[in-house]
């Protein structure tokens, strides 16, 4: 072998990715190449050099600093989503049948009125997923006239998540816009969103009250 | 009827996270200042580290070499940046460097300029090129190891290993040169 084919031997020689052949061979060598050994000895230096460099050191404040700054951007994050309810979706089938009855409904009032003056009442959702998504948001498209309870200004309504494998279930203060007009069936449109996946869901809702029951079901 | 029933648990609050990565602060500043080249680009690339590594607490937890699981998560987060930035650190992070060593050059003027022109060297060097070597070279990680936390063959590795060293060596045996130290 060449000198400048085994020159190219000492790097991985030093890193000790040579067989065992070529190791002998590179350590015969060298025992009389000054050249080869001028080199290994540079190679040497070199590192010994550089496993010598000290970056500079983090003091304890900025390590805490920031390490408390990771922890209150989360915490904030989690906050800001989440409000005082936890989203949720089924990541299979979705759409939900929701009951909602009033007592204000009355028999008197045209089919589609919902009542004439706004009433609250709680919607409960079941979401189904296969394994555990940690981290998932829910997004919430809610039709004009229906808000959730404190999010009144808002129309489209997005929390964190944590769901469990299983069945998963929240329930929900909405709240209904007085003189609001629905006809039978009004769909709620979610989307869960977890990591890079996003899936498109739309919950039924479904107005009835004790009195029709007969007729809406 | 405002009742809400919040059927998951939350997180429980307290410092186990700041416990648990305090023990590797050190390893992850020291690299993350290998890699930018700069004290205040290094605070940023493990700030963002910090901040996706709350989510994966569990996962650190799990890791059977938290070092090398750390050391991976900080190169991919450098990657990220990287690409989002489309540049190599440039001497204005060297020239940074200097005027705040200032005052310690006069202290210990040797090991300062050596500083320099290692971070020197580091930023002419491919971002493969300066992470071959920060890991190897520097950190001590084998071969197998970097291979691991970058998913690059083992031959990419010493092909990396290769031009890296020969440029470092090139600019390691460069004379110093006196306008470094002066005010």
């Amino acid at each position: 072998m060449t000198c400048d084919h085994l020159q190219t031997l000492i790097e991985d020689y030093i890193d000790q990715q040579l067989d065992n052949k070529e190791r002998a061979m590179l350590e015969e060598h060298l025992t009389y190449c000054d050249c080869c050994q001028a080199t290994k000895a540079a190679s040497l230096e070199y590192r010994k050099q550089l496993q010598a460099f000290k970056a500079p050191k983090l003091s304890s404040d900025s390590a805490a600093r920031l390490l408390r700054n990771a922890r209150t951007r989360n915490e904030h994050h989690q906050q800001t989503k989440s409000s005082f309810v936890y989203g949720f979706a089924a990541a299979s089938i979705l759409a939900f049948a929701i009951m909602i009855s009033s007592s204000m409904f009355t028999e008197t009032q045209p089919p589609g009125i919902v009542g004439v003056l706004d009433w609250e009442k709680e919607i409960s959702l079941v979401i189904n997923v296969p394994n555990d998504m940690s981290g998932a948001k829910l997004v919430l498209n809610l039709p004009s006239d229906i808000s959730i309870q404190g999010l009144e200004h808002l129309s489209t309504v997005e929390w964190m998540i944590n769901l469990k494998k299983g069945s998963n279930t929240i329930t929900l203060p909405i709240q209904v816009e007085p003189y609001a007009s629905y006809a039978e069936n009004v769909q709620l449109a979610a989307s869960l969103i977890y990591k890079n996946d996003k899936k498109d869901f739309s919950l039924d809702l479904t107005f009835g009250s004790q009195n029709n029951k007969d007729k809406r079901s | 009827m405002n009742k809400v029933i919040s059927f998951f648990k939350k997180p429980s609050k307290g410092n186990s996270f700041e416990a648990l990565l305090a023990p590797h602060m050190d390893l992850l500043y020291r690299q993350s200042y290998q890699y930018t080249g700069s004290t205040h680009d290094a605070e940023d690339l493990l700030q963002d580290l910090l901040i996706e590594l709350f989510q994966k607490q569990n996962q650190l937890k799990a890791a059977k070499s938290p070092r090398a699981w750390l050391t991976r998560c900080l190169y991919h987060r450098f990657i990220d940046g990287y690409r989002k930035q489309k540049s190599t650190p440039e001497f204005d992070d060297i020239n940074d460097e200097l005027t705040s060593n200032k005052l310690l050059s006069l202290e210990c003027p040797a090991n300062t300029y050596w500083h320099q022109e290692v971070i020197a060297g580091l930023s002419l060097l491919t971002k493969d090129q300066r992470t071959t070597i920060n890991l190897h070279d520097i950190e001590g990680f084998t071969l197998a190891e970097v291979s691991e936390i970058t998913e690059m063959p083992i031959g990419t590795l010493k092909s990396h290993l290769h031009r890296g060293r020969k440029m470092m060596q090139k600019r390691l045996n460069v004379q110093p040169c006196s306008s470094n130290h002066r005010l």
